[in-house]
């Protein structure tokens, strides 16, 4: 047998290379390393909830509004309704504002409501042996229920109406919330160990009742009385009260307006009245208040629905008294030339010498609510020395009496939707703790996004790896090379024409994929979406994880990682960075 | 921003030629180019490499970054080599396997272009990707006439007084089958091109502007910027000539002013304002040029 | 069977009937009738391979060593300028050990330009690792085209069939044709290795290190050395076969020679002529051939001339600075011997020049008589 002489063997007569390079450990070339660390994002942070935005609309993106609906649903139990009402404060930080405008966030989660199928999970039953009540359902006492029956504790909610909602059914007009919406929201409450006791109002001695029989009781009653104006003539035939027109409107136990209708004040509610008196067949209406237009706490789309179907606003106005002008009512203003005083501080400052009376047949007051606090006195909540709103421990929100919290608007005085909810979740989390005896803050913290006071509750009790709620990335952070520009996507919005008809809702859901594609607009700033661009980007290949990795977590193989950083400078939304050691 | 997501999404990764532990310096274009060219051709390819940093990123005997059959030849042979191995194949009656050269810009541009052109003229069966950092940079960083003008290299240290050549026209002349730009910036539009390429016969040319950070004098990181800087100030246009007359663009940049690409990088540093205004003429006039022969297409 | 014809046209006959299977080559003047010649057949179907027209001859090596790395027969030929040319690329495909072969028609190197036959741009190339063999006749030139193919893919060694411009290239000569059949049955079938595998991949001609840059080296010098064999072996199995065999050298009446003429190519012929004249007149002189240049075949040289006193050598060429090349190389390879010889070294027919027989004469009556030898060459003409 011949045996190739060593001259002649091909494999060995020429250099062939067939080992790997994989044997240079180029990563002792840099101590830098890149570290995948989620982030928040200032929508995020943005957000009284707490909802993980990025991620709902990550999931969104991809057509799953299953997914983005759980996602919602980790933080809050009302994304239909917050979809529909929420004044966005999200929209207001969210980074693609800097670039070609903001994405239509609050109609994503509308869309997700509205399309997806999720049930809200529970978080531990650690409270199961821990019955509570709710007293009041609205968003405070709505959201406080949802996380506390989440939290495993037995509750039970007891609402003074027939039906659940608070304001959110009895003040806010069907053609800005959608019934249907609230329904579907409240439907899903139906999976959680929720009771609901209707028709029955708590007053003191209810409350020590209830003290007696749950371990914990949450007050949020709301801020549902309204403020009367203090002038001559307030209290006239004809002059109504707007949270009460707008609760006659919903039962349906208003008559029509006839002629006109001037509503005094610039919140939402004013609005509301306004837009309800037009679908109830005033002839003219009228808006008057103390404030200029960008001063209104009213929201400006609203502003923009009230001039589009005729509204007329006066601005500036603050009325001295109102007189009966042979049967119609004659309202005298003088100019309010200020509203605020050089501290912040609510003082309008009026010019007597410049006046207006305007003469309607109809007047909505909607100068602001206060809580109605009378059926408690005696009970300990409302302090003795000086009456006035619900006092509660900042850290904890539990009230004078022990064991007793209290939340939302009956607390904070009027306030949004969204705010309320968030009241609620944080007071779940504060009693469920109590009960068990561990302390809040502690736990709290290393779930607050950016500087607070919001926070994850799916992250404190369900954990997050590789997140650090602390670091908001900006939109300084992002890489506008990197950005193509595409217009923010609106939600169909019913022609002023057909609006008077009736009280269908005004703005429309987005379809499910038009949701989509708006939130594919989204840049999930701080959330990893496994779109593969550190992995495809990085000239050593040594970055493995991500979406076929099995899991979201990206990471460089420190034997091959030279620590060149592109795969950070790559990562449009900030989750790659750099960071030291071996 | 995310068509390149979906498009990447909506596939599974295709398999890696490329390994881990090569010898390119940190955040090297031209490693990244490969990577991405590679994984876009996939493992059945001969590839040819030739003295460059291509060939210092394959990796000294007896290791190899090439998960592939390859062979270093000599600097200014990479056409007429894969030439030879592609005319071999199909003597051995093997008519599926491409033969892929990649070249620097001076084995393209200058001692390599004699032969290019004749591989080019002959319409060989061959890809070719011009990896082009423009400059010498495997030897030190010296001017090569793939440099831009005003830039600074070590043997052009008061900035480079002539212009690049323009070898995708001199391809374009060769009316060969298929000539691209690529940009890593852009590897959608890469793997297109380059599955493109690999689906024709005749000679194929890519040109991949391939971002240097030791010679551009940039930080490590800033390669896929600078490469996609570089396409939205139309400075390196994303572009198609099929048979050297039909020219598609294949990237509608955002238009950006030429100083967003200049001021990433320390070669350009000494720039004066005319002399950025003479490279933004000089960059609308090719561009406006390009646009019009593209037009010419759609009509 | 026999034919009429010229070098070159031999070459291309010999070319064809080894079913080389790439060609690439670059036209030059005296090479161009080689390139023609399988042009025509290939455009009439008849050559059974393919070809390149390259756009330089550098080219041309750079596609044949690749072409070959990958496992196909290859040939190409060039002369003078065009083998300059190449020379990078000659060094690769030895140290590629690919079985390239190549035919050379010598001609002058320029500056200055000429056209004639000179040996100095083959030689130039005697340091890249190529084997060479240098041709007497067109016959010899065919029969060395067959021996190559069978010698280089052997050994795995690039090799060149060395003609000379004119003398051989565009004359004519009854040539004895083979039968594609005789040959097929003398070439193998190609077998040469593939350096690509799909399924084992490799990095061909990765960067080395000193240690084993110079280990790759020793082992192509063992290859070369161990050529020598292969070729003495090819060349008689070639005789066996067809009737006609070479050898490493052809020597003549060596054995009680006082002074051997030392030739190569062409001269030779007319030397034989002059040597039998010379012997009728009694002068003891015998001539040796040197056919086979690299590798050199130092023993087998030395134990033909190891008692021989006095030595001639002609050389139509000239390492400037030193002296002929084939005079130089003998000399080293006689350093050794058990003996004392007497070498001058002569150059005749540089530039192509005619060298005729009086030509020869001088320099045998010359160097027979001379006390001394001189250390550079003696230019006759």
């Amino acid at each position: 047998m011949h045996e190739t002489p060593r001259y002649l063997d091909p494999e060995t007569i020429i250099p062939i290379a067939r080992g790997s390079t994989e044997a240079f450990k180029t990563g002792t070339w840099s101590n830098r390393r890149p570290v995948h660390m989620q982030k928040v994002s200032p929508c995020w942070t943005g957000c009284p909830a707490g909802n993980s935005i990025p991620r709902a609309l990550l999931m969104a993106s991809q057509g799953d509004l299953d997914g983005a609906l759980s996602v919602f649903l980790e933080e809050s139990p009302l994304p239909g309704v917050c979809g529909s009402v929420c004044y966005h404060p999200c929209e207001a930080s969210c980074n693609r504002g800097s670039w070609d405008g903001a994405v239509n966030i609050r109609a994503v989660e509308r869309a997700a409501s509205q399309f997806g199928h999720a049930k809200p999970e529970v978080l531990t039953t650690k409270g199961s042996d821990q019955p509570v009540a709710v007293v009041g359902s609205g968003p405070a006492g709505l959201s406080a229920a949802y996380h506390l029956a989440r939290l495993g504790h037995p509750v039970t909610i007891y609402e003074a109406n027939e039906e659940l909602g608070g304001l959110l059914r009895w003040g806010i007009p069907e053609f800005r919330l959608n019934p249907e919406v609230l329904d579907r929201d409240l439907g899903r409450l139906s999976s959680l160990d929720v009771n609901v006791k209707t028709g029955i109002t708590v007053d003191a001695q209810g409350l020590d009742e209830l003290k007696a029989t749950y371990k914990a009781v949450f007050l949020a009653i709301g801020a549902s009385a309204s403020k009367r104006l203090d002038v001559e003539g307030a209290n006239l035939r004809g002059v109504l009260s707007g949270l009460e027109f707008l609760t006659a409107v919903r039962t349906r136990s208003h008559g029509n307006l006839s002629g006109k209708v001037l509503v005094i004040g610039g919140g939402n509610v004013a609005l509301d009245a306004s837009l309800s008196a037009v679908r109830l067949g005033a002839r003219e209406v009228f808006v008057a208040c103390l404030e200029q237009r960008e001063q209104m706490p009213a929201s400006p789309e609203e502003y923009e629905f009230a001039m589009q179907e005729g509204v007329v606003f006066h601005h500036g106005w603050s009325p001295t008294r109102i007189v009966d002008e042979g049967g119609r009512l004659q309202t005298d203003f003088i100019k309010c030339v200020a509203v605020c005083d050089e501290h912040g501080c609510f003082n309008p400052t009026c010019d007597e010498s410049i006046i207006m009376k305007l003469e309607t047949d109809w007047i909505i007051q909607a100068i602001g609510q206060q809580a109605d606090l009378r059926m408690f006195s005696g009970s300990g909540i409302v302090p003795t020395v000086m009456p006035g709103p619900v006092q509660t421990d900042p850290s904890d929100m539990e009230t004078l009496v022990a064991k007793v919290f209290a939340g939302g608007d009956v607390v904070s005085g009027p306030g949004s939707v969204v705010q309320a909810i968030a009241d609620g979740k944080r007071a779940a989390v504060a009693m469920h703790f109590r009960l068990l005896g561990k302390e809040f803050p502690e736990a709290q913290r290393r779930v607050i996004l950016g500087a607070g006071p919001g926070f994850s509750i799916d992250a404190l009790f369900r954990g997050r790896k590789g997140w650090d709620p602390a670091s908001v990335v900006k939109f300084e952070d992002l890489e506008p090379l990197f950005l193509d520009r595409r217009e923010r996507g609106s939600a169909a919005v019913l022609d002023p024409s057909l609006r008077k008809r009736g009280f269908e809702e005004i703005v429309r859901s987005l379809d499910s994929v038009t949701a989509a594609s708006e939130a594919a607009r989204c840049f999930f700033c701080g959330t990893c979406s496994a779109c593969d661009r550190c992995y495809l980007f990085c000239p050593e290949i040594c970055i493995s994880g991500g979406r076929e990795g099995g899991t979201a977590a990206y990471a460089a193989n420190p034997e091959y990682c030279k620590g060149c950083s592109v795969c950070s400078a790559v990562c449009p939304r900030g989750v790659m960075s750099m960071g030291e050691g071996l | 921003m995310d068509k390149l997501a979906e498009t990447m999404l909506q596939q599974p990764r295709p398999p890696e030629i490329m390994r881990s532990g090569h010898l390119a310096c940190p955040g090297c274009g031209i490693a990244l180019g490969m990577r991405m060219v590679l994984r876009a051709i996939g493992p059945r390819v001969i590839v040819v490499v030739v003295p460059s940093c291509v060939a210092v990123t394959s990796g000294p005997f007896p290791h190899a970054a090439l998960g592939v059959p390859a062979f270093h030849s000599a600097f200014e042979i990479a056409a007429p080599t894969a030439a030879g191995i592609s005319s071999a194949l199909k003597l051995q009656g093997i008519h599926d396997i491409p033969v892929l050269a990649f070249a620097g810009d001076g084995g393209t541009f200058d001692i390599g272009l004699q032969s290019l052109s004749g591989a080019a003229a002959r319409d060989d069966d061959l890809i070719y990707v011009c990896m082009d950092n423009e400059a010498y940079m495997n030897t030190g960083i010296q001017v090569s006439s793939s440099t831009p003008r005003f830039a600074w290299t070590g043997t052009s240290p008061r900035g480079n007084p002539r212009r690049k050549k323009q070898i995708m026209e001199i391809m374009a002349a060769h009316r060969i089958p298929y000539a691209a730009t690529a940009s890593m910036g852009f590897p959608d539009d890469l793997t297109m091109k380059t599955k493109r390429a690999a689906a024709i016969r005749g000679t194929r040319f890519i040109h991949v502007l391939s971002p240097c950070p030791t010679g551009w004098k940039i930080p490590e990181h800033l390669s896929p910027k600078v490469a996609v800087a570089a396409v939205e100030t139309n400075i390196f246009p994303l572009y198609e000539i099929v048979d050297g007359v039909h020219y598609t663009i294949t990237h509608e940049s955002k238009n950006l002013p030429v100083q967003a690409y200049l001021s990433l990088q320390g070669r350009y540093k000494h720039l004066t304002d005319r002399e950025v205004a003479e490279i933004q003429e000089e960059t609308d006039r090719i561009w406006s040029d390009l646009q019009a022969r593209a037009a010419k297409e759609r009509v | 069977m026999k034919r009429f014809i010229t070098g070159n046209h031999a070459v291309a006959e010999a070319v064809r009937l080894c079913r080389a299977q790439f060609v690439a080559a670059y036209p030059i003047t005296p090479q161009t009738p080689i390139y023609e010649k399988l042009s025509d057949w290939e455009s009439a179907g008849e050559l059974g391979g393919v070809m390149m027209r390259t756009e330089s001859e550098h080219s041309a090596m750079a596609a044949c060593l690749s072409a070959s790395l990958t496992g196909v027969r290859t040939f190409t030929a060039t002369s003078s300028q065009g083998l300059a040319l190449m020379h990078e690329m000659l060094h690769m495909a030895a140290g590629l050990r690919v079985p390239v072969v190549m035919a050379i028609v010598n001609r002058t190197l320029a500056i200055p330009w000429a056209f004639w036959s000179d040996q100095t741009d083959s030689l130039s190339q005697r340091d890249t690792g190529w084997m060479q063999v240098y041709c007497e006749d067109n016959q010899e030139s065919l029969d060395s085209i067959i021996q190559a193919y069978r010698i280089a893919e052997s050994i795995l060694l690039p090799c060149m069939v060395v003609l000379e411009a004119n003398f051989i290239s565009h004359f004519m000569e009854p040539v004895e044709v083979p039968t594609r059949e005789e040959v097929d049955a003398f070439v193998p079938s190609v077998a040469i290795p593939r350096r690509f595998d799909m399924e084992n991949p490799g990095y061909v001609a990765a960067v080395v290190n000193q240690a084993q840059y110079r280990d790759f080296r020793r082992l192509t010098q063992e290859a070369m050395e161990a050529g020598l064999n292969v070729i003495e072996d090819v060349d008689r199995r070639f005789r066996e076969h067809f009737g006609r065999g070479y050898g490493l050298m052809d020597s003549v009446q060596i054995e009680d020679a006082d002074l051997v003429l030392v030739t190569t190519a062409t001269i030779t012929s007319t030397a034989r002529l002059v040597i039998a004249r010379l012997r009728q007149k009694g002068h003891r002189v015998g001539l040796l051939k040197i056919r086979i240049f690299r590798p050199f075949p130092v023993l087998q040289l030395r134990s033909v001339l190891e008692r021989v006193p006095r030595i001639a050598v002609i050389d139509r060429n000239i390492s400037l600075g030193r002296e002929g090349i084939f005079c130089s190389e003998l000399k080293a390879a006689l350093a050794n011997s058990s003996q004392r010889h007497m070498i001058q070294g002569y150059l005749a027919g540089i530039g192509g020049t005619d060298v005729t027989p009086d030509v020869i004469e001088k320099i045998v009556l010359h160097a027979l008589e001379m006390d001394k030898a001189t250390d550079g060459p003696i230019w006759i003409s």
